[in-house]
C-alpha cells in the first residue's frame, strides 16, 4: 500500500495533537499583551519598525553596493581611457622587467607625446620638458617584428617615416633578400635614433607595424654620470684658469714652459671629458631602437622545436594576459550579481511579508 | 473604550480557535514552547493588522495563514540553530499521565514521523488532517496554488505511508476525537 487512508492519518494526527495540552493562561497572556499594545500603540509598533529598519538597511546596502560598483567602474574607465596607449606600450614590453618602472613613470608623458606626435604629423617636435634636461636617460631598445610578405617593404618605409616624423633619423639599415627566391624570407635590421622624449611613442608605433616576436627596451638613468662629468670639467677649468693666472705672473721661461705643460695636460683632460659628456648627451637626447623585421616565412623557417617553444611561451603569456584582462570584468559582474541577489532577496522577503 | 471592544474581538478569536491553532503549531514545529510563542506572536500580529482584513473575508483562514507564516518564520530563522529532534519531554509527561503506554508511544512516533517530513509537506499534512482545512483553504494559508497543495499532500502521504508509526494508527475509536472536534 503506497498511500494511507485519509481517515487513519486524520485519527493519528488528532490523537497526537491532543497529547499537547493547551497551556493554561495563554489566552489571557495574549489578551494582556494586546491590551498593553493598544494602550501604547507607538511603543508596540517598535517590533514592526525594527523590521522596517532592517529592510531599509538591506535596501540601502544594496543601493550603496550598486552605486559603488557603478562609480568604481566609471572611475576605472575614466582613469584607464587616456592612458590606455601608454599602458599597452608598457604591457607589450614586459619581457624586460628592469625597465618596467621607468616606463610606468613615464607613461602619461609618453602618451602625451604619442598624441602630439600623431597630431603634428611629420613636423619635427621641439623637445620641451625642462625635467628631461635635468634627468638624462639613455634608452635602448630592440624589437623583432614579423610581417606578412607584401608588407615587408611597406614596413621598412614606415619605419623611416616614423623616425623622421618625430625628428629622428635612420642611423643604419641592413636588408637581406630572402634565400628562398623572391621576397619571401627577406629580413632587415634598421637602427633608428629618435629623440628621447619620443622613444616610447616610436616603440608603440613600431609595434603596430607587424606581429611583435620580441621587444626589449632598457632605459638607464645617466644623470649622475653626467653631473660627474660636469663637475670634473668645471674643476679642471678652474685649475686651468688658475695656472693661466700664475703663468701671467711668471717671469722665467722655464716657469712658463713648466706651467704650459701642465695646462696642456689639463686641457687634454678637459677635452676628453667633454667628448665623453657630449657622447652621453647625444645618447640621452636620442634613444636607439633596433628593429629587426622578418617576413612571415622567415619565422616559419625556425627549427620546429624552437618555433614550438616560442609559440608556447607566447601562448602562455597571452593566456596570463587574458586572465588578468578577464578578471576585472568578472569581478564587476560578480559584484553586480551580488547586488542583484541582495535586491531580489529584499523584494522577495518584502512580498512574502505583504502576504501576511 | 474603543480599545476594550477591539480586545474583545481578539478574545472571541482566541476562544474560537486558540486550542486548534496551538496544536497545529505544535505538530508543525514539534515543540510545545516554540508553538506557544509562535501562536502568541501570530495572534498579536493578526490582531495588529486586523485593519487589513476586509469585512467579508474568513477570519479563520486568515488566522491560519498568519500562524503558518509565523511557524515558517520560526522554522527558517530560530529552530535550525537548535536540535529540533530533541525529545519533547512535555508531550511524554502529559501523555503518560493520562493514557496507556502504547498510545503514548504511538503519539510520540507520529510526531517523530511528522518531524521526518520536510517542513513544506508537514504544514499541508497538519492543516489538512488536523486542522481540517480544505485544499483551497490550505492554498490560501500557505500562499500557493491549490495544485501545489494537492501534489504536496500526495507526496506527504507516500512518505508517511512508509512510516510504521502512522500505519499502526489504523482507523479505530479514538478516545479524544470528540474532544478535539468540539
Amino acid at each position: 500500500m503506497s498511500t494511507l487512508h485519509d481517515e487513519a492519518l486524520r485519527t493519528a494526527l488528532k490523537d497526537a495533537a491532543h497529547r499537547y495540552a493547551v497551556p493554561p493562561g495563554a489566552t489571557e497572556h495574549i489578551l494582556e499583551a494586546a491590551r498593553v499594545a493598544s494602550q501604547k500603540p507607538r511603543r508596540e509598533a517598535g517590533g514592526e519598525s525594527r523590521h522596517w529598519t532592517r529592510r531599509r538597511t538591506t535596501l540601502v546596502a544594496a543601493v550603496a553596493i550598486v552605486l559603488a560598483v557603478l562609480a568604481g567602474s566609471l572611475s576605472i574607465a575614466g582613469l584607464v581611457g587616456p592612458h590606455r596607449r601608454a599602458v599597452v606600450a608598457g604591457a607589450a614590453l614586459t619581457p624586460s622587467s628592469s625597465h618596467a618602472p621607468v616606463f610606468g613613470a613615464n607613461g602619461p608623458l609618453l602618451s602625451q607625446h604619442v598624441m602630439s606626435g600623431l597630431s603634428q604629423g611629420s613636423q619635427p617636435t621641439t623637445p620641451p620638458a625642462p625635467a628631461t634636461q635635468q634627468t638624462k636617460v639613455v634608452s635602448v631598445g630592440s624589437i623583432s617584428l614579423s610581417v606578412a610578405g607584401s608588407d615587408f617593404n611597406n614596413a621598412l618605409a614606415m619605419l623611416s617615416a616614423i623616425a623622421t616624423s618625430v625628428g629622428g633619423y635612420v642611423s643604419s639599415s641592413k636588408v637581406t633578400a630572402g634565400s628562398q627566391g623572391g621576397a619571401a624570407g627577406s629580413s632587415g635590421v634598421i637602427e633608428l635614433r629618435v629623440p628621447q622624449e619620443q622613444f616610447g611613442s616610436v616603440v608603440a608605433r613600431t609595434e603596430h607595424l607587424g606581429h611583435v616576436v620580441s621587444a626589449v627596451t632598457n632605459s638607464t638613468d645617466v644623470t649622475s654620470q653626467y653631473v660627474d662629468y660636469q663637475s670634473r670639467i668645471g674643476a679642471l677649468q678652474a685649475s686651468r684658469s688658475q695656472y693661466l693666472a700664475i703663468m701671467a705672473r711668471a717671469s722665467s721661461i722655464g716657469d712658463i714652459l713648466a706651467i704650459q705643460a701642465q695646462v696642456n695636460v689639463i686641457e687634454s683632460e678637459i677635452e676628453q671629458l667633454e667628448g665623453q659628456r657630449n657622447l652621453l648627451v647625444n645618447q640621452a637626447a636620442y634613444g636607439t631602437l633596433t628593429v629587426a623585421i622578418n617576413q612571415g616565412a622567415a619565422l616559419a623557417s625556425q627549427s620546429g622545436l624552437r618555433h614550438a617553444w616560442s609559440q608556447s611561451i607566447s601562448g602562455f603569456v597571452a593566456g596570463v594576459e587574458g586572465l588578468i584582462r578577464a578578471a576585472g570584468p568578472a569581478l564587476f559582474g560578480l559584484l553586480c550579481l551580488a547586488a542583484l541577489l541582495l535586491l531580489g532577496r529584499f523584494g522577495w522577503r518584502a512580498s512574502q511579508r505583504r502576504l501576511i | 473604550m474603543q480599545h476594550t471592544t477591539e480586545v474583545d474581538a481578539l478574545a472571541v478569536w482566541l476562544d474560537e480557535g486558540y486550542a486548534t491553532a496551538f496544536r497545529t503549531a505544535c505538530l508543525i514545529l514539534g515543540n510545545r514552547s516554540d508553538a506557544e510563542e509562535a501562536v502568541q506572536e501570530a495572534y498579536l500580529r493578526a490582531w495588529r493588522f486586523r485593519a487589513s482584513l476586509s469585512s467579508g473575508s474568513d477570519v479563520r483562514r486568515w488566522l491560519y495563514r498568519v500562524v503558518v507564516n509565523t511557524c515558517n518564520s520560526k522554522l527558517r530563522t530560530e529552530i535550525p540553530h537548535r536540535d529540533r529532534r530533541a525529545p519533547d519531554t512535555e508531550l511524554e509527561r502529559v501523555a503518560s499521565r493520562a493514557h496507556g503506554t502504547d498510545d503514548v508511544e504511538r503519539a510520540v512516533d507520529v510526531v517523530s514521523a511528522l518531524g521526518d517530513l520536510p517542513a513544506h509537506l508537514r504544514v499541508v499534512v497538519v492543516l489538512k488532517y488536523y486542522a481540517d482545512l480544505s485544499e483551497r483553504e490550505i492554498a490560501t494559508a500557505i500562499g500557493r496554488p491549490p495544485g501545489t497543495v494537492k501534489s504536496r499532500l500526495h507526496e506527504a502521504r507516500q512518505l508517511l505511508a512508509a512510516h510504521p508509526a502512522v500505519l499502526a494508527g489504523a482507523p479505530g475509536p479514538s478516545p479524544t476525537r470528540s474532544e478535539v472536534l468540539q
